[in-house]
């Protein structure tokens, strides 16, 4: 259903590319909404819930980092390197909340039309 | 593909395309250890990641479209645009100010003429019904008056911060949602608001008449206040 830009057959449309991309930021989103995160772990728990390439997330996370939504903190773990979090911003989440009442009620309607 | 070859084939297709390579190069490296502690080969995770120049091209366009370029005219245009809102704003806030002492000074004539205190004789004679009726209707004002400063200032508040959003957009490098710029309330804030402002206007109007129409009795003159010397000099 959901397939990285990469592995996309020749034929589809950009919009449709466009509109798959901003349902992944919804679900990163979604996810950083939850608690802050690991680059790593959004990458697993995504390409595990959602048939996508596991290196797209990067590039995801980083726009919507350059849009403002999210920031991002080093933090020290017992024994490692530090790791790089990623955490919504006060904008990120007034967006998110806006994105999710969106697709809920969009999805809703055609929900009933396919009924 | 390796580790190493992966690394090096991105960093080729980003160099000088997008800010701070070595960020990116960082999180597909962490990329790779988590997965090696986890058991998977070089080949592996490489072959599961994408290719390492389809990702360049996604990080590129996530960058592309915030770097626009601003013009020096529209900084200080925007610069100069402030110190006239900043102004107009000053104005608004001192207005609610204005509107706040207003539903005060209401509040404590009701007050006064309801319990018939008389601080430095400043309030004329008349009958108790008269005077009972006219506090209740200068109470209801207070309420009236009270609604006014916090509607305005709710207004005066959300103009404030759209505005900002609004130059912060123009002159920032990333575009953000603008915001509205009238008071936002939930329904039942807005619900309540109506119906405490509503029970207030009507009590103020049937309070004004009834008191008019007593004193006009008990005066017996539609000019009640010239039988009882209210402005004339003793």
């Amino acid at each position: 259903m959901f397939v990285a830009e990469g592995q996309q057959g020749k034929g589809s449309s950009t919009v449709n590319v466009q509109y798959k991309k901003g349902v992944l930021e919804l679900c990163v989103l979604a996810m950083l909404h939850e608690g802050d995160q690991y680059g790593y772990d959004v990458s697993e728990y995504l390409s595990r819930q959602i048939d996508i390439a596991d290196g797209t997330v990067y590039p995801i996370l980083r726009k919507l980092k350059t849009d403002g939504l999210v920031t991002t903190y080093l933090s020290e773990e017992s024994g490692g390197p530090p790791r790089k979090y990623y955490t919504l911003t006060a904008l990120g989440r007034e967006e998110y909340i806006r994105a999710r009442d969106e697709w809920l009620s969009f999805a809703r309607t055609v929900e009933g039309m396919l009924k | 593909m390796n580790k190493a070859e992966f690394l090096e084939r991105m960093e080729r297709s980003l160099k000088g395309r997008v800010e701070d390579v070595s960020d990116i190069l960082g999180e597909y490296e962490q990329h790779f250890a988590q997965k090696t502690a986890d058991g998977y080969s070089e080949e592996e995770i490489a072959a599961k990641l994408e290719k390492p120049e389809v990702l360049a091209e996604q990080f590129v366009q996530a960058d592309s479209g915030h770097r626009r370029p601003i013009s020096i005219i529209a900084r200080i245009g925007v610069a100069f645009l402030s110190i006239f809102a900043f102004a107009f704003f000053a104005c608004l806030f001192a207005s609610v100010l204005v509107i706040g002492a207003a539903a005060l000074v209401s509040l404590v004539t009701g007050i006064c003429l309801i319990t018939t205190l008389n601080p430095a004789g400043l309030i004329p004679p008349m009958p108790y019904a008269g005077s009972l009726l006219m506090g209740i209707c200068a109470a209801a004002l207070a309420v009236l008056l009270a609604l006014c400063t916090i509607y305005f200032f709710l207004y005066a508040k959300q103009l404030v911060k759209a505005y900002s959003r609004w130059a912060r957009n123009s002159i920032g490098s990333s575009i953000y949602p603008p915001l509205p710029i009238n008071p936002q309330l939930g329904p039942a804030q807005w619900r309540h608001f109506r119906n405490v402002a509503l029970i207030a206007l009507a009590v103020f109007g049937a309070t004004f008449v009834a008191g008019y129409v007593v004193m006009a009795a008990s005066a017996g003159s539609l000019g009640f206040w010239h039988v009882w010397h209210w402005f004339s000099s003793r």
